[in-house]
């Protein structure tokens, strides 16, 4: 163990990001025909579990 | 002897701006609420709205953030120390701006590549970003990475979802061919501003096909006034006006086909436009100034002009 802490708000954050990459992945080789109707509500849902994230790691460490 | 008794003054401190630590971002509407009395979510709406209404919001955040100390703080504000010289400050002053920097390029990079048909290498590398912050949040984290990865995961969405096509170079296109043999089936551009005049083309009776594809920017249709216009087009994001008909939004899938009378020549357009407008007009855009307005700019009469009295 080297002690350092889990980082939940870059665990998070990778994920989503992760997540957020496949689907761009999908439409990149044809599996899905991505669109303005689905990329918003997927980057409004990413940069918002990012923010929730970070805003409760920053409430847990005060 | 005096017996009157003298109360200690406490000093009173002046009232200070500073930057509340009950903050949503840098504590600059919670410390402006603090200072004036007033709810502090008075100042955030404001400053989203200064924001998005010009953006002068954007410019006054950053002014206080580097300007406005922190609450309780007896350093100066960052903005002050920065100005000093203060080595520990420029460091993260570096860091930051390096950080936004090359966010900003890598947003311009991976919309340009995506564009060029290189999606699915961005998206590649946003996963591998992705799984990067995910090995590094077991190791202290890596918050400075978010920004990065969203950047380039970001433009690639958009650019992705409007199917942008950048293939075909960049810059003003302008096609005034004279005859019928001179008019190619498909104009193409990547970006800039397409135009094609064929108000001196005398098309014979029957369909004459017009494939019009454009990743950015604006088509410009010029279309002899005794030609019926079909037009079927797909906006990924933006406006499409074709004579007197016209629709915008995202995803925009847009067919206007009235049925032509025989004898009447028909052109059949089939547009593309990823982020911008396409329109279709019986005279130039500039021509009376005001842009495109449907009815104004033809009115497909062609179509209706040889229909059977009712």
């Amino acid at each position: 163990m080297n002690g350092r802490s889990l980082d939940s708000a870059s665990l998070v954050a990778g994920l989503v990001i992760a997540a957020l990459g496949g689907v761009l992945l999908l439409d990149g080789t044809g599996a899905v025909d991505l669109r303005f109707a689905y990329l918003a509500p997927a980057v409004t849902a990413t940069v918002g579990a990012i923010l929730l994230a970070i805003g409760l790691s920053r409430s847990r460490r005060a | 002897m005096d017996t009157t008794e003298q109360t200690p003054q406490t000093p009173v401190e002046p009232r200070r701006l500073t930057r509340s630590r009950e903050r949503i971002l840098g504590g600059v509407g919670g410390g402006l609420g603090r200072y004036f009395g007033i709810d502090p979510i008075i100042f955030r709406i404001g400053l989203v709205a200064l924001f998005v209404f010009g953006g002068a919001g954007f410019f006054i955040y950053i002014a206080a953030l580097l300007f406005v100390p922190m609450e309780g703080s007896s350093k100066p504000a960052v903005g002050v120390r920065l100005f000093r010289g203060d080595r520990a400050v420029l460091k993260r002053f570096g860091l930051i701006s390096a950080v936004v920097v090359g966010s900003a390029l890598a947003a311009v990079g991976s919309a340009w590549a995506t564009g060029m048909g290189a999606g699915t290498i961005v998206a590649a590398v946003v996963i591998l970003l992705g799984l990067a912050l995910v090995a590094l949040a077991f190791r202290g984290g890596a918050r400075w990475l978010i920004l990065p990865a969203l950047a380039i995961a970001f433009p690639a969405g958009v650019v992705s979802a409007a199917d942008v096509d950048l293939h075909g170079g960049t810059g003003e296109r302008q096609y005034a061919p004279r005859t019928v043999s001179e008019v190619r089936d498909s104009y193409r551009l990547g970006m800039g501003h397409l135009e094609v005049d064929l108000r001196d083309v005398r098309f014979p009776a029957g369909s004459h096909p017009l494939e019009l594809r454009l990743g950015v920017g604006q088509i410009e249709l010029i279309v002899p006034k005794d030609v019926c216009v079909t037009t079927k087009a797909r906006i990924g994001a933006g406006y499409v006006g074709a004579l007197d008909r016209e629709s915008a939004g995202a995803d925009v899938d847009w067919s206007n086909e009235p049925a032509s009378p025989a004898g009447v020549p028909r052109l059949v357009v089939d547009g593309d436009v990823g982020l911008g407008a396409m329109m279709i007009t019986d005279r130039p855009l500039n021509a009376d100034g005001g842009g495109f307005k449907p009815g104004r700019n033809g009115t497909n009469d062609a179509c209706r002009r040889a229909e059977p009295a009712r």
